[in-house]
Formats: C-alpha cells, structure tokens, sequence
C-alpha cells in the first residue's frame, strides 16, 4: 500500500509534468511565433518607413522643380502629340528658314518603333512621324534643321531625301520624329 | 506507619520522567523534487501566461504602428514622383540620342574636294546606332574619286566609306595621256557613307541661359554658317 505523502507527491509530479506539456511548452512555441511576428513587423515597418521618408525626399525633390522646367519637360515629352500643332510648327518653322512651304502632314505613329521592345529599363516614348517637303536652298535648309534641332520638343529626322532643283534649288524630302510620353509603362510594378 | 503504597501487589507505575522525543523529520530527496518541481511548474506557468500576454500586447503595437506608417504612405504622391521620373527618364533618353543634321552637313562640307559635285543625297537613321547616307556624286575623274573617297574616309565623323554604282561617261585615251579632262568628262558614283550617331551629337549652344520661345533664323544663321574661307570653298561645292 502506497503511504499518502507518497501518493501526494506522485500526483504533484504527474500534474507539474501535465501543466508543462499542455500548457507551458504550448505557450514557449506560442510566444516565439509571436516573437517572430514582432521582428517580421518590425522590418516592415522600417521598409515602410525608408519608403515614407524617400518618398517624401523625392517629393520635395520634385516640388523644387520649377514650373517652368516642369512645363519645359511636358512640352519636350507631353503625354499626346497634337499632330496639328505639329504640322504648324513645322510651316513656322519652314517659313523662319526662309524656304519654300510645299507640305506636311502626319504619317501616324511609327509602329516600327513601338513594337520593337525596348532596352531601356524606363521604356520608350510612343513615336509619332509626320513628312516635311520643302524647297530652298542649301544655306536654308541647313538653318531649317538646326531651328528643327533647337526645337523645344524633339523632331529628330529619320529620313531624308535632297534633290537638286533647277536653278540652285534643292528639294528636301524629310521624315521627321516627335515623342509622346508612354503612359503603360507607368503600370509596371516593379520599376522603382 | 509503614508505607502502603509499596506493599501493594499491584506494582505501581512510579513517576517517571517522559523523554521528549526529538523530531527526526526525514526530508527525502524525491519529496524535495516534487515540491520544487510543483511549485516551480505553478509559477513558469503564471510567468509563461503574463509574459505571452505582455508579447501579445506588443505583437498588437506593431501592428497598429505598421498600420499607421502604411496608412502615412501617400499612393498620390507615389504616382505623382513615378511619373515625373519615367517622363524624365524618357526625355533624358531622347536627349542622350538626340543628333544634329547640321553637323552632318558640317562635316561633308569640311570633307567635300573641290572638284565633285553632289546631285542627291538620301539619309536614314537607323535605330539610335547611325546614319546611313548615299550621296549621288558628279566628279571629272577616277582621281578625283579616289580622293574624295580617302578624304571621306579620314574624316573624323564619317564611320565607313563605300564607293558603288561607278559610272563614266565622255572619257578617251587623251584625256589620261595629257592629265587635261574635256569638258564633257564625268565620273559619277554614290557613296555610301555610315555616320554613327555618337559622333554627331547634337549640343545645345546655350546650356547655361534658359531656352528662348524662338530662335530667329538670323541666329541660327550665325551659329551654323562657316567661316569665310570655308564658306568659299563650301559654295563651290555645294549641292
């Protein structure tokens, strides 16, 4: 027969072992998930921390930018191309060469272009061609590129054809290329 | 009197001292253990539960601080600099690439002998690397186009020089004896000429000062026009 102060102490023991395994161990496993969880939090609170304050950086990185730069960048890169405006500027700017006016028109973007994929991490802008034919002579023509090179949006020449008129005139033939800021590029996630 | 109390066949217990035992308690070491280990067990217990709800509490915290840091973030502003960058980006892009027609010109006036003619010249960019030219040439012999050719060929621009499509016309045996060309000689061909694209940058002549609305042609004029000399000689041979 087992003595009572035995029987006691047997029952403590058998109720210490079962509160550690049901209880503490559970617990111990318990807390250094949460603790896990804290240092996981942690971290992404620092990344959206770093986010935050670069973010805010930049920010004010672009509020520093002038409105006049800013202006002078969407004009050199607008989100569309007015083709109209386009066709303008290129009889104004025919006219200040001093050569002779005889068309201009839109081609329409230059699918070429757009479907080949770009290298450039930032994307491509979309390209938009129009045609120039104008008349004049060399001295001219020369001063129509260099207005068209000081243009305050670009019009990069792709194709030119020049042809000796009669009389010292020469005619040009010029394909010409402007750019449109490319919005889809935007939607890519994981560019910055 | 003679005592009773001895004479008495009951023997009677005398008054005797107790001993006071002294307690001998055993403390067994399996005791010892249980205890310690009962009451060690009861108190991790309670340690354990307050320690898990005070690291509850701080798991909560966290969770509250990241949702106000995420909750901060301004998805507007995000968009905003995104924009800017990829539009700036691109530009610079463009820019990089950008090349000047002017130049080109500049340096075919600067490589152009005297004694070629050009009928029609044809250019084309191909994809930000280079421009290909074919330049129709008139010249009064083979001479002269083997210079013209050497000429291209060293200028500092020009990537590559072809000569094609040779043709002649108006040339007899005493024209090569006397080094004297009649009138009506003529070697005409088309050179094929590759310009790479970064060797005709195009450079802003302000950098410094903000770009003006317009730019007069008169401004233009005085920029792009050669020197006297070179104009001289650019005028003879221009197209």
């Amino acid at each position: 027969m087992i003595a009572k102060g035995l029987f006691t102490q047997i029952i403590m023991l058998v109720v210490s072992v079962t509160i550690i395994v049901t209880f503490i161990q559970p617990k111990f496993v318990e807390i250094t998930e949460v603790q896990d969880n804290i240092a996981t939090y942690q971290q992404k609170r620092s990344e959206v921390l770093s986010v935050n304050s670069r973010l805010a950086s930049l920010t004010s990185s672009l509020e520093s930018v002038s409105s006049d730069d800013q202006r002078k960048l969407f004009d050199y890169l607008p989100d569309k191309v007015d083709s109209i405006s386009v066709v303008r500027d290129l009889y104004l700017i025919t006219n200040q060469a001093g050569l002779f006016y005889n068309d201009a028109s839109f081609s329409g973007p230059n699918k070429s272009s757009a479907n080949t994929k770009s290298e450039n991490a930032y994307g491509d802008p979309e390209p938009y061609s129009f045609s120039l034919s104008v008349e004049g002579t060399y001295e001219q023509i020369k001063v129509l590129f260099a207005l068209l090179e000081s243009n305050n949006y670009p019009l990069e020449v792709r194709d030119l054809s020049l042809t000796k008129k009669e009389g010292g005139f020469l005619s040009a033939d010029i394909n010409l290329v402007t750019y449109a800021y490319d919005t889809t590029v935007n939607e890519l996630d994981d560019r910055i | 009197m003679a005592d009773l109390s001895n004479s008495s066949f009951i023997p009677k217990q005398g008054p005797v001292k107790k001993r006071r035992r002294s307690a001998s308690r055993k403390v067994y070491f399996f005791t010892m253990i249980c205890y310690v280990a009962f009451f060690a067990t009861l108190l991790g217990s309670a340690g354990v539960y307050f320690y898990g709800d005070l690291v509850d509490r701080q798991l909560e915290d966290e969770v509250i601080a990241l949702n106000n840091e995420i909750s901060s973030f301004s998805e507007t502003d995000m968009q905003r600099v995104r924009e800017f960058d990829l539009r700036l980006q691109q530009a610079n892009d463009r820019l990089n690439k950008s090349a000047s027609i002017v130049s080109i010109f500049n340096s075919l006036e600067a490589a152009t002998i005297n004694t070629v003619s050009l009928n029609s010249l044809s250019l084309e960019r191909e994809n930000d690397e280079l421009f290909t030219m074919a330049v129709n040439i008139d010249t009064d012999s083979f001479d002269s186009t083997i210079f013209q050719r050497e000429v291209y060929g060293q200028n500092n621009t020009v990537g590559s020089i072809t000569i094609e499509s040779l043709q002649s016309s108006g040339l007899d045996s005493s024209t090569l004896d006397d080094n004297d060309e009649e009138d009506g000689a003529e070697v005409s061909f088309i050179a094929e000429i590759e310009i790479p694209i970064d060797a005709v940058p195009y450079v802003p002549r302000r950098v410094t000062e903000p770009v003006s609305e317009t730019v007069s042609a008169e401004e233009i004029n005085e920029d792009s026009v050669p020197n006297e000399e070179r104009a001289e000689e650019v005028n003879q041979n221009e197209l």
